[in-house]
Formats: C-alpha cells, structure tokens, sequence
C-alpha cells in the first residue's frame, strides 16, 4: 500500500490506540506516524522504504510487482548441513541467500508502543525469520524453530514482539525459505498430501504498533486498520535444460572411451569434468552409472542488485537409487540412494558430490516413496523445453506414467508447468531423451528440437545401396544383432518394422509439440536412428541413438555412430558434421553450427542408453535471459 | 497337437509350472512325438558339433540380476543377446525352452520369464520351421504367464506357416482365452490369410482391448516398410494385404474410444496404403463418425504423404 507521505494528522483508533494522543507520537504538524514493513517489491535487489515502488501494491504479486526469497537448500559453510536447517546463519555467503523485509522507524513512537510483527500460520512452517541485532547478531524470531528433522522437533512463531526503542530506530528482518511450494519437508507428515500444497508459496508479513499491556494497535490514515502488510513469495525451482549455461560435466569413470570422448568435448567447452569412481571402494565410488538419470539440476534465485539474481543451483534425487548388491540391506539402500551422492556420507566416507555454497538440495517427492517409482522417474525421461510463447523459462516435458508428486512438484512451481506429457511407454526405457533434444540456434525461437527419425535412417541406407554400398557393414565387430551390411538391414523385416512403429510414434510426438510449443518443420533437425524391440512394446535404439546427446553450450558429445567405413569415413558421421555441424543448421550461439565431438559409448548403448543418459551437468544460477518474476506464472 | 496339449493343460492345470517343466517352458512330453523325437536327435547332433553355442545360450546375462541391474531400465531381458547368437542358437535354445532348462538358481519368476521371451523372440527372428512345435506348444500350455504367451503368439506369427496361420486362427475367436495374444501373434504373420482373420475381427468386436489389439497387429502385418524389405516380388502381395490392413483400420480411427483410435491411426500409418486418404474420406457419411477425428487424422496422413526425410 502507500505509506511514505508526510501526514499533516496522523492520529487515528481503531478501537484501538490514537497516533499523536498524550501517549506520544508525532500528530499535527510534527514528525510522521509511522507504521511500516517494507520489502523488495520493486523488484531491483534493494529494501528503500523511500522507494514509491517498492511501498505502491506491497501487497500484491504479479508480473510487475512482488518480493520474493528463495529456499535455502545450500551449505555456504559447508558443514555437511543444508543452511535452512539450522538456526544460524552460516557465514556472509548465507546471509546473502536471505531476503531482506524491514520495519521502518517511527522516532516518535510512543512511549507504550510496542512492535509486532506476524506472518500467516500456513507459511510458518515453510521459512525461517531472522532480525538483525543493534549488536550486528542475527536472531531466530519467526517461522520455523530448531532442527526440524520432524515434526517433533519443530515449533513455530506466528508472532514477534520487540521494544518501543526499536520501534523509533526501526529492525531490519531476513528471511529464507525451507522448501519450495508443494516440496516435502521431514518436519511435515509425509502422508499429509493436503498440507504439503496448502502452503500457497507466499508469505504475508504484518506489521503493528501495540499499546503495551493492553494489545491495541495504532493506527495512521495510511495504515488505518493499525496493520501495515507486504506480500513475499518464495521463488520456484526452475530446470535448466540442455541450453543451461552449464559449467561442470559429470559422468561415471566406469567406460573409459565414453570418458575420454566427454573429456574432448568439456575442454572444448570449457566445462570441468572430473568423473567419478564407478568402484563403491574407491573415494567418492558410486556404482550408478546413469548420471542423467538418478538426479536432476536446476535453480532457484530473486532478485539482487544492480540487474543481478541472487541464487544457487538445486539438485535433486531420483526416489530410487542401485544399491551395488540384488539383495541390499537397508543400510544399503540408504547408502546407494541417490541422496547420498548428493548430500554426502560422512560416516561412510562418501563426500558430497553436490551439496555446497550454492549448491542446494532437496527431495522432491513424497519421503514415503522413497526407493519406489520406475525407470519414467529418472530424469532422462524429464527435458525442459527452451523458452517459447509464454512459458519465458521454459516448459517440462516428460513421459506419461511420472510419480504424481513429481509433477504435482513441477506443476506446483508455476512457471515451467503445466508439463508437456507424451507418452513414451513404447520405449523400453521410457524415456523423452531417447527421441527428443533440444539444442542452441540462432532463430527467432532460439533453439532447434533434434529428433530420432527411422525414416532418415532408412533413406540414409537406401542411399547407400543406390551407390553400391550394400554390402558395407554397419556395427563391425558387435555381434550379429547389430553386425549388419547397408543391405542386410534393409532387409531384415522385423528391424525395419520396429524401426516404422518408432517412427510413427516419434511423429506424434512432433505432432504435439508442434501443438504446444508452435515449432514449425525449421525448427527441426531429423537424427538417422533406427529402433529395434525387446519384447513388444520395448523399443529402443538399434544403432547408438545420436540423438540422445550432450550439449554443453554449443559443442556437443554424441554417440559414435560405428556405420559402415566406407573410403576411410563414416556417412554416419560425416552426415552429422554436415547436419548440425555448418552454418546452413544455425545451430550454436553464433548460428554457424555445433562442435560435434563423437564419443565411444558403444556399452552404454548395450545396456540401453546413450551419452546423455551417461552425463550430467550443471550451471551457476541463474540461467536465462530474463527472470522468472516476470512470467506473471 | 492342439487336442493334446489342451487335454495335458487341463490335466495339469493346478500343478506349479516348475514342476511340470523340463524346459523353461514346457516339458518335452508337450510336444508331438514325430516332433519331439526328431528335436531330440537335432539337438543331439547340434550339441555335439557347436558346444560352444549351446553354452553361449546357457551364458546368457541379460536377465540376471547383476546383469540386468546395470542396464538404463533395470529390468530383466535378454533379448539382444538372445537374438546376437543368430540362427546358430537355434536348437540350443529350443532344448532349453523345451528339453532341459538351465538352473534356474533363485531367479525370480520375471527373470526366469525373460529369458523364455528372449528365446521365443530370437527363435521367431530366426524363423527356422523347425521351432513350430516348440512354440505352438508354449502358446497352448496352461499355466503359463501372459508375457511367455504373447513371446510365443509372436513367435509363431514370424514362423509364418499353414500349422501357425492355423493355431493362431483357431485361438483368434470371441471367447477364447487366448484371444489377444493370437491376435498379437497373427499381427506378426505377413500373409493374407492373417489380415483377412485379424479385419473381420476388428470389424466385429465390441471388446475395446480386442479392437485395440486388432488395430496394433495389422499395422504391423500391413507395414508398408516390412513388406518393402522383402522386396519387388512380394509388392503385390503387400499390396493386397496392405488395402485389407487399411480398409479395416480407417473406421476404426474416427470412431469408438481414445485408445482403439489411437491404436487404428498408427496402424495406417505404418500401413502407408496408397488409398488411405479415400478410405479415411469416405467414414465421413458413416454414423458415429468424429468428423474432428477424420480432419485431424487426413491432416496427419497428409504430412506423413509429403514428409521427406531430411
């Protein structure tokens, strides 16, 4: 609401106690009455009390106006615990991570005044509040207290009272949230569904002068309910996507090939890449060696000075993990979960692969399903799609059988949901990466979809044998399911058929983007694969699925293809460099093409997937142009 | 063969599968004597001239758990190992499905199951009309988990031959529990007889998962690039076949529920048939027709018509 203007009367009751009466204040023609709490509602990373924006529709949130603060899922301090759960604050790095809300002064505040600040019941359990102290401390005051590990030891303040000193000097608040919207949290009963999404992401601060003793509230003609209110809501997690500008690699050390070809390609990228240990006795050894698929990256941030956003990086598990043994404990499967890659294991030795100054984490699903789901809960089955039409940050895409708290979690978010939702259960794997990736170009739209296309990889052969090529082999030396000349394949029934049902599957898939997102046949760049089926209904790519790829700006690591060798080349590849490699594919930040690094992942393909199922990556928040505030989603 | 092996099914209805098998998933006794006996010296010979390919089959890795544990979706097939051994494992794995299984050890049920479905797959890749009794016999055992069945209803669609067409017709009738995976199996079999069975029952059935499997099998026996892959020869045929496929599959894509429709439309398109866009037209007129259904599928037949890949 407007506040800031110098009352020439300020003095009103509401049943309550009269600004400027002989209890003191500042009526007439004095000083002003004062009764006021103040956020960064104008959006530019500064609390000015003075600012006609930030005090104008304080109350309101929309595209245009509204605080915000984030969770604060990450150890700035690095003490193996998430900041947001204990009751410090951790360091000048954490102190960052808080939003700031301010009482203004009122230096005529009567003698019996006191201040009380609240906050509504259904936010207290989701943040933490804390006032900066005369003496440069911070204190614990509102929302959740102590460790919250669970409900028992958890209590919550609605309500903060402070002296009629500090109500003439004014108190400076900071607050961070404990979760994002419709995130679980231990200190919430797991079963309460209704309770995790009641929490509608906001929180409303109010802000009164009380007559000590009695509890009347003064009140001023701006504030003339005696409460004066500011709106904040807790800033959503946000995927990055292939075009995140990511800076670390992470893969598994297990297939030294997949190893050396991603080492190519992050150092051209300039991306660090140190892969982990595939054996669970060496340091840091972690058996899981689809990296895309046990945890997901992503981001969360508001708004910071200067045109800046203040934020971190958020990772979070899978709800189930590969303990190493087919009949783990369940000490193991706590030890194997993917949560422990994350956050660590001190007692194990394990160090945190994520977890640190500004590296947040958080479960997104409901704990009582943990090490439940199924292979559509991997996150190589979860994409964003690039910004398009409104969805500025993007929008999620993933197969249709997803925990439903998974995409109750997305949806919840607001901004990059409702999710795209295709139906990938014709896959073995099921998931959306195994026919779909979206790379940098420089259009319009700022991105190309790459898709897997049976029907390019039958003209790719045709073409071969139309040159005489037939008896070429594809596959060399891997056995006589995937060992085939150009004219062996063609004519192998079953593979061609599969390889049809593929196709016509994946159009549909086209069909429905084009439906959503407004992709046109230039937004698309065709990747020659071709599927073969384990079982009905389990089709998965036959050769190595190119498509299925990692993008770290505008180089990418893509599975080497193994086609025929033919004149000392493979077509294969040779038709990739052309595709997405030259100008004429405007792909890449500059438009003049991607920087196509071929990686050997011939035993990740045997076990079913590809590059990207086999990586991962992450980007310093934020990613995007833009902000997330002002989706108006 | 049918007789007898519905009279042992019968017979042995109650008894635990385990207890009646020598193979994985049928004994030796299920099988027709001229036939058992004939597999049996086969399989004697092959197991002395390619030992190493009867113990490449026992070998096999793909649904064991350590094993299938690394795959990307961690669960048991072993498939595409199955089918990488080639024609050679024929008889290796015909005596394990049939003959004697390997140890089952603690493999679970789905394990255990895979490994029958990843013969059964690979045995009707091969397509080697030695294996017919074998698999006829696994379609027709009792006791058996719908997942084996539907491999071996496969499995004798790609064998292709009078004694398939004849099992997997005769199953193929209202009533009959093993309905679906017939029709399953026939959708594997790429001859008239085949698409003339599975489209009459498509153009009779009222039971939504039998118009949804009728619809899948003849888009897989009317595939268009299947039929290519065997090459000028067989065009004709194809053709014929083709024109049945779509004549059946174009009302059923603008009429009945979401997923019959679903299933039809996908099976034209892979049927490809030159007269699909008249077929899909001429359901205008028909009542109970959506007339959005015949506008957005001739919309989609027409892209996938001027598609070239690129």
């Amino acid at each position: 609401m407007v506040r800031y203007r110098w009352l020439t009367s300020s003095v009103i009751t509401l049943g309550v106690v009269a600004c400027g009466s002989d209890s003191g204040g500042g009526g007439g023609s004095g000083p002003p009455d004062i009764i006021d709490v103040v956020a960064d509602t104008s959006r530019d990373g500064l609390v000015n009390a003075e600012d006609p924006k930030d005090q104008d529709r304080e109350n309101e949130w929309d595209a245009t106006v509204g605080a915000s603060f984030i969770a604060n899922l990450d150890d700035d301090d690095m003490d193996g615990k998430r900041d947001c759960d204990d009751e410090i604050i951790n360091g000048p790095a954490d102190l960052a991570d808080l939003a700031m809300f301010k009482v203004s002064a009122w230096p005529t505040a009567p003698a019996d005044a006191e201040g009380v600040v609240t906050i509504d019941p259904e936010a207290a359990e989701s943040v933490r509040i804390w006032r900066d102290n005369p003496d440069g401390s911070l204190a614990l005051v509102l929302g959740s207290k102590g460790p919250c590990t669970s409900a028992a030891d958890c209590s919550y303040a609605l309500e903060y009272r402070f002296p009629q000193a500090e109500v003439m000097t004014g108190v400076t608040f900071r607050i961070e949230g404990r979760r994002f919207k419709g995130m679980p949290m231990p200190s919430l009963n797991p079963q309460d569904d209704g309770k995790k999404f009641l929490w509608s992401g906001f929180v409303d601060v109010g802000f009164m002068v009380a007559k000590k003793g009695t509890g009347e509230r003064y009140a001023t003609a701006d504030v003339p309910d005696g409460i004066d209110r500011v709106k904040l809501r807790v800033a959503p997690w946000l995927m990055f996507g292939s075009l995140g500008l990511h800076d670390t690699l992470y893969s598994s050390g297990f297939y030294s090939p997949l190893v050396e070809g991603n080492t190519a390609a992050a150092q051209a990228a300039g991306v660090t890449y140190n892969p982990y240990a595939s054996n669970p006795t060496q340091p840091g050894g972690w058996t899981d060696i689809w990296t895309e698929d046990f945890f997901q990256t992503g981001w969360t941030g508001f708004p910071g000075p200067n045109g800046t956003v203040q934020g971190m990086r958020i990772f979070n598990p899978r709800p189930w993990g590969r303990p190493p043994s087919q009949t783990p404990t369940p000490e193991q499967v706590k030890e194997y979960h993917p949560t422990r890659w994350i956050w660590g294991n001190p007692e194990m030795g394990r160090p945190a692969a994520a977890l640190g100054p500004d590296r947040g984490a958080a479960e997104f699903y409901n704990p009582e399903n943990f090490q439940k789901g199924n292979t559509q809960d991997s996150h190589g089955n979860h994409d964003l799609v690039p910004p398009h039409k409104d969805y500025k940050m993007g929008r999620i895409l993933h197969g249709n059988k997803v925990m439903q708290n998974t995409v109750d979690f997305y949806t919840a978010q607001g901004v990059q949901g409702p999710p795209i939702v295709l139906d990938t259960t014709w896959l073995a794997v099921e998931h959306v990466d195994e026919f779909f990736h979206f790379v940098p170009a420089k259009t319009p739209l700022g991105w190309k979809l790459l898709v897997a296309s049976p029907a390019l990889m039958t003209k790719m052969l045709e073409d071969l044998k139309s040159k005489g090529q037939g008896s070429a082999v594809l596959h060399q030396g891997y056995g006589s399911n995937f060992e085939k000349s150009v004219d062996q394949s063609l004519a192998d029934t079953k593979l061609v058929q599969w390889s049809q049902a593929a196709d016509v599957k994946i159009q549909g898939h086209i069909d429905q983007m084009k439906m959503e997102t407004g992709l046109t046949d230039a937004d698309i760049i065709e990747i020659p694969t071709w599927f073969e089926d384990l079982g009905g209904e389990e089709k998965v790519a036959w050769n190595p699925g190119m498509v299925n790829m990692r993008m770290m700006g505008s180089v990418a690591s893509i599975a080497k293809p193994f086609g025929p060798v033919i004149g000392g080349k493979d077509p294969f590849e040779e038709d990739i460099f052309a595709r997405l490699g030259g100008p004429s594919s405007q792909l890449g930040a500059d438009g003049q093409g991607l920087k196509v690094f071929f990686t050997d992942d011939w035993s990740y393909h045997d076990s079913l997937g590809e590059v990207h199922c086999a990586t991962n990556e992450s980007a310093p928040a934020p990613f995007a142009a833009g902000f997330w505030w002002e989706t108006a989603k | 063969m049918k007789a007898l092996t519905r009279l042992l099914g019968l017979g042995l209805f109650l008894v635990a599968p385990s207890a009646l098998a020598d193979g994985i998933s049928i004994a030796p006794s299920a099988l027709p004597n001229d036939a058992r006996a004939k597999l049996e010296n086969d399989i004697a010979a092959a197991r002395v001239a390619q030992p190493k390919v009867f113990a490449a089959v026992k070998n096999v890795k793909g649904h064991r758990p350590e094993h299938y544990g690394k795959y990307r979706n961690p669960y048991p097939t072993a498939t595409r190992e199955l089918r990488g051994l080639g024609p050679a494992a024929l008889l290796p794995m015909l005596d394990a499905l049939a003959f004697q299984a390997p140890d089952r050890g603690k493999l679970t049920d789905a394990e255990w199951d895979a490994l029958a479905i990843g013969m059964l797959e690979a045995v009707g890749v091969i397509k080697d009309a030695r294996a017919s009794s074998v698999v006829g016999a696994i379609f027709e055992a009792s006791a058996l988990r719908p997942g084996v069945r539907l491999a071996a209803a496969r499995a004798a669609g790609r064998l292709g031959g009078d004694a398939e067409l004849a099992l997997l017709t005769g199953h193929a009738k209202s009533g009959d529990p093993l309905e679906l995976a017939a029709i399953h199996g026939l959708g594997e079999m790429m001859r008239l007889e085949a698409a003339k069975h599975v489209a009459q029952i498509l153009g009779s059935t009222k039971d939504a998962k039998v118009a949804e499997a009728a619809a899948t099998a003849l888009g897989t026996l009317g595939s268009s690039w299947a039929w290519k892959s065997l090459g000028p020869k067989a065009q004709a045929t194809g053709l014929e076949v083709r024109k049945v496929c779509a004549s059946a599959l174009a009302p059923r894509a603008v009429r009945g529920n979401a997923g019959q429709r679903v299933a039809a439309s996908d099976a034209l398109l892979m049927v490809e048939h030159p007269d699909t866009l008249d077929l899909i037209r001429a359901q205008r007129s028909i009542k109970g027709t959506d007339a959005r259904a015949v506008d957005g599928l001739i919309a989609r037949v027409e892209r996938q018509q001027k598609r070239a890949p690129k």
